[in-house]
């Protein structure tokens, strides 16, 4: 289907060109300007076709119907494809010769162009991949010194208090439950960015959803206090639930790094005119002013060189823009009036009643 | 020691096989270690363990083949460990007849509880199956007068959500995929959407559960079904 409006539209265009040339050079030869530069504008017709169609076939095309055209208009006898003048001939199989030579040469430089610039583009791509690449490898070297530093430390030590061992084995599982959520993170961001789609949607719960998430950020429960505020109808929403899930996890994560001990976390689920808004609040430090225009971009981070482990490659919000987004929603942060900081996101949904209807 | 339950750890990786085995021994668990299919299936058929804990991702060949052989000709549960995280992979396993599935990496917690539940279901099932009145909790089950009780006071519960909610218990402790519990509850998963079943079970769940957003009883396994704690 695709091909054929292709068609039409270049072959409209081509005819466009070569009745705008041919018109032009009527009016032209009515002055008495000479068949030699009726010539002239028909090669510019040429060449134009070129330029607005692509490949050869336009051009070649173009330039055996220019011939026609002339030898209908301006060779005599006048109005018929006879030839009465044996430079006419000379003159037109000249023209066809320079017409080809011009328009193939036209789409050889175009084709240049193009392969120029794609190597470009994928240069720049290569570019961003190692540079990713790069900052990733040195974002794992720093947990991964801890955790051969700390299981050194356990293997050497001949004579070591049940204390000690057990807070070096605490922080080598620390560093590895980190290690491997940005594992989890870098994949998600490979598929988001190998551009395929890579969304699966089907109807999920949305309490099964933030029951997942929360699962799996620890100390979510036992070192803060967290609270879900759930709509009283069931909500139900198209999207993927793995994706989603990441999605949550990824911001109560956030929460989780920039709250201390014994600080509210909180989700809130809200319904409103066939969308639901999805609210995780804290009441921690809240968000630099200077990054948060930012703040989704990818390799965004607040204040470099965290202490105690807190530190974060700046993908999870890229990819919860990206996620959101790709379902068809928004999503926002802001610092909420009293401290701490919010993001909402909402997503298309329907309420349903718990008859299952 | 007679009592003494064994498993069956089917895993090519030494440093798994080592913390695996080391908190088998600390829970008085006896074991036997398989590296490959082969020797996985003979070491079952030689030994007969209480429990299989497999990997997918063998040397030889798929831990899948080590599952169809084991269904073959017995039910002793089975929990894949793997690395393999696409949901269809997980819905592939259990379907062809694994209980359970843990995804690495995973807490060794979290391992020793489903093992604790596979076997304990195993021992228990026989006994229960005559007994009408099932207590977990504060949940009570009365599967003579339908009866569904939280705290001791009843719980209306549409014939629908008793059905399910009964699949579940019977069940407990393996992880059914939407496609088993819309067969087993509509008789066929045509024509019902596992959407439904969803609106169903958070239906249940909220009618169940003390604190829905943070469950005690049934479990959801996103995108692959659910599982009954307990």
């Amino acid at each position: 289907m695709n091909r054929k409006k292709e068609v039409i539209k270049y072959a409209g265009r081509s005819i466009g060109i070569l009745l705008l040339a041919t018109g032009f050079s009527i009016v032209l030869a009515e002055a008495g300007i000479g068949k030699e530069n009726v010539l002239m504008i028909y090669i510019v017709g040429v060449l134009l076709v070129t330029v607005c169609t692509t490949g050869y076939f336009y051009g070649a095309l173009a330039a055996v119907l220019s011939v026609l055209m002339f030898n209908y208009f301006f060779t005599i006898p006048v109005h018929t494809f006879a030839i009465m003048n044996q430079n006419d001939v000379v003159l037109m199989v000249f023209f066809l010769v320079a017409a080809f030579i011009s328009s193939s040469l036209t789409v050889r430089f175009r084709k240049q162009m193009k392969i120029t610039e794609d190597t470009k583009a994928q240069m720049e791509r290569e570019r961003l991949k190692s540079s990713m690449l790069r900052s990733i490898s040195h974002d794992f070297r720093t947990p991964l010194t801890g955790i051969l530093g700390d299981a050194g430390l356990l293997v050497e030590a001949e004579e070591m208090d049940a204390g000690m061992r057990k807070e070096l084995a605490g922080e080598i599982q620390e560093q590895a439950v980190w290690l491997m959520k940005t594992m989890e993170n870098i994949l998600s961001m490979t598929k988001i960015e190998s551009g395929q789609s890579f969304i699966t949607k089907q109807p999920e719960v949305v309490d099964d959803i933030i029951y997942e998430a929360a699962t799996h950020v620890i100390g979510l429960r036992d070192k803060r206090q967290f609270e879900v505020k759930l709509p009283d109808e069931l909500v139900v929403a198209s999207m993927d639930g793995r994706m989603m899930v990441q999605v949550i996890i990824n911001l109560l994560d956030n929460a989780m790094k920039h709250t201390v001990e014994g600080d509210r976390i909180w989700i809130t689920v809200s319904y409103e005119k066939e969308k639901m808004f999805f609210a995780v609040e804290d009441e921690g430090e809240g968000i630099s002013e200077e990054i948060l225009p930012n703040i989704f971009d990818e390799f965004i981070t607040q204040g470099a060189g965290r202490e105690d482990g807190k530190r974060g490659i700046g993908l999870g919000l890229a990819i919860c823009r990206a996620v959101i987004e790709a379902h068809g929603g928004e999503i926002y942060a802001e610092n909420r009036k009293k401290g701490g900081a919010r993001f909402v996101f909402w997503l298309n949904a329907e309420q349903v009643n718990t008859d299952g209807r | 020691m007679e009592d003494k339950r064994h498993i069956l750890l089917v895993e090519d990786d030494k440093y798994i096989i080592n913390f695996i085995s080391m908190s088998l021994k600390k829970e008085n668990y006896g074991f036997y270690i398989a590296k490959t299919v082969e020797e996985a299936i003979s070491l079952f058929y030689a030994n007969r363990p209480d429990m299989v804990i497999l990997d997918l991702g063998l040397p030889d060949g798929d831990g899948m083949d080590v599952l169809k052989a084991v269904r073959e000709i017995s039910q002793i549960p089975i929990i894949v460990v793997s690395a393999r995280q696409e949901e269809q992979q997980k819905i592939e396993a259990l379907d062809m007849g694994a209980d359970d599935y843990v995804t690495k990496p995973f807490y060794m917690g979290e391992l020793m509880a489903r093992i604790r539940v596979g076997l304990r279901k195993s021992s228990v099932q026989q006994q229960e199956e005559t007994d009408p009145v099932f207590v977990c909790d504060y949940l009570t089950v009365d599967r003579e007068k339908h009866l569904v009780m939280i705290d001791g006071d009843e719980v209306h519960l549409t014939p629908l959500e008793y059905k399910i909610l009964n699949l579940l218990i019977e069940n407990r402790g393996k992880v059914l995929t939407h496609r088993y519990i819309l067969s087993e509850i509509w008789g066929s998963s045509q024509g019902v959407e596992s959407g439904n079943l969803r609106v169903f079970m958070a239906a249940l769940r909220r009618k169940i559960e003390k604190e829905p957003t943070n469950p005690q009883f049934i479990l959801t396994e996103v995108g692959v079904g659910y599982r009954f704690k307990g």
